[in-house]
């Protein structure tokens, strides 16, 4: 037998496992943009520019990686949170 | 705004002219194929073209478009990530009601979330200054060619209506400074200030910082000799610059590669009901008893059993995406 404060967290835990992966979905919006380079069009070449293009478009590289990364792990963080409401609940004669 | 490229060729045009009178008035031909005459001028016209085109080597209209969609992707990774507040409020039930090692590995996922989106919208508005910078030395680089073309051009017209005399005027250094002055002024700019701004406010804070140098020349020889050396000048700065700007960005790069403690972790196994590793004693809720520790590990178990039938209810929820 559960207390009866167990219901009401376990299902607060739940509710915020549902909530968490709007979080995720939100911070992988601007992903697309951050991994996006456009180079710059130029009619002559000018190692200079290439050179700091390239280390921009690192530095974003990276922005992205770490921004999709992050996203995949509060999904993972969401569905764990998520299982242990489920196995909770059913120990609280829910499931 | 910064000057087109049409207006850069509109300059090169000019001051092939205006340089191709003045060596005609001073008794000279270009000589660029080997026997001086008019077929030189092409060639001549097209090598100050060219020029000009070193100088568009970056288009302000795209840098404009990349600040504003860098911009925006950091204030939509602040402010749209999380406006309800869950990770917050995950986090105080947490630290309320729940305990054990799983527990406090979810409260510091939690926290780990709230410092990454900080973190990624910091470094992504340095993304954004790093383009306001290359936006500010770009436009002030086209600006001083600019200025350096349409100066010789009168230089040369000078030395055309003087007939070869010095018309008293000196070479400078022909603002090759500028760029740097520039790029100095913006990147230590507060980067919480870039979100409100636009690239043209950015230039114009880099602007204060610039003092331009008059030009001068004197007869047709030497003004073309000044012409070239002041250009060559001019690019070392603008090179100069953009190696600035990509040493900056590599500090800006190494420093976000060492923040791994603001990114979420990969959760430790004792929070993975699949795990033999997950037991009550690690999750477990404030002021109830730990009597109920077997039946949790009861009800893992067969949760887990279901989850790998592939007919199981829970394979099935699943399969169809939750």
């Amino acid at each position: 037998m559960t207390t009866p404060g167990f219901r009401t967290n376990v299902d607060e835990l739940a509710r915020h496992a549902a909530a968490l992966p709007a979080v995720a979905d939100a911070l992988r919006k601007p992903v697309a943009v951050l991994a996006e380079h456009t180079a710059t069009p130029r009619p002559v070449r000018v190692a200079a520019v290439s050179a700091m293009e390239r280390e921009y478009g690192a530095f974003t590289d990276d922005l992205a990686e770490r921004q999709r990364t992050a996203c995949d792990r509060i999904e993972a963080t969401a569905e764990a949170l998520r299982e242990i409401a489920d196995v909770y609940r059913r120990v609280d004669g829910q499931g | 705004m910064p000057l087109t490229d049409d207006d850069l060729r509109g300059s090169a045009y000019r001051l092939s002219g205006a340089m191709l009178r003045m060596l005609a008035a001073d008794g000279l031909n270009v000589d660029i194929v080997g026997v001086p005459d008019r077929e030189d001028a092409d060639p001549f016209a097209i090598s100050i073209q060219l020029d000009a085109e070193q100088y568009m080597s970056m288009n302000p209209d795209r840098l404009t478009e990349e600040f504003n969609e860098i911009r925006d992707a950091a204030l939509a990774t602040k402010r749209e990530s999380d406006p309800a507040g869950v990770v917050d409020a995950t986090m105080i039930d947490l630290q309320a009601w729940w305990t054990g090692d799983a527990a406090n590995a979810f409260f510091d996922q939690m926290y780990r979330i709230k410092t990454c989106i900080e973190t990624q919208y910091e470094f992504t508005l340095l993304a954004a200054q790093a383009v306001g910078m290359m936006y500010a030395v770009n436009a002030q680089f086209r600006a001083s060619c600019q200025d350096l073309m349409e100066r010789t051009a009168d230089t040369c017209e000078a030395v055309i209506t003087t007939k070869g005399t010095s018309p008293g005027f000196q070479w400078s250094s022909v603002a090759t400074s500028l760029a740097k002055a520039a790029i100095d002024a913006i990147k230590d700019l507060d980067p919480g200030k870039v979100k409100d701004w636009t690239v043209d406010q950015i230039l114009a804070g880099a602007a204060h910082a610039l003092k331009p140098e008059p030009i001068a020349g004197a007869e047709a020889i030497p003004v073309v000799e000044g012409y070239t050396s002041a250009r060559d000048r001019l690019f070392l700065a603008y090179e100069d610059n953009l190696d600035q700007i990509r040493e900056w960005l590599g500090t800006r790069r190494d420093e976000l590669a060492d923040s791994t403690d603001t990114i979420p972790h990969p959760l430790p196994s004792s929070t993975d009901v699949d795990s033999p590793d997950f037991r009550y004693e690690a999750f477990s809720m404030v002021g109830e008893p730990v009597a109920i520790a077997a039946e949790v590990e009861r009800e893992r178990q067969r949760y887990v059993d279901e989850k790998a039938r592939p007919d199981g209810v829970i394979a099935r929820r699943l399969a169809d995406g939750g």
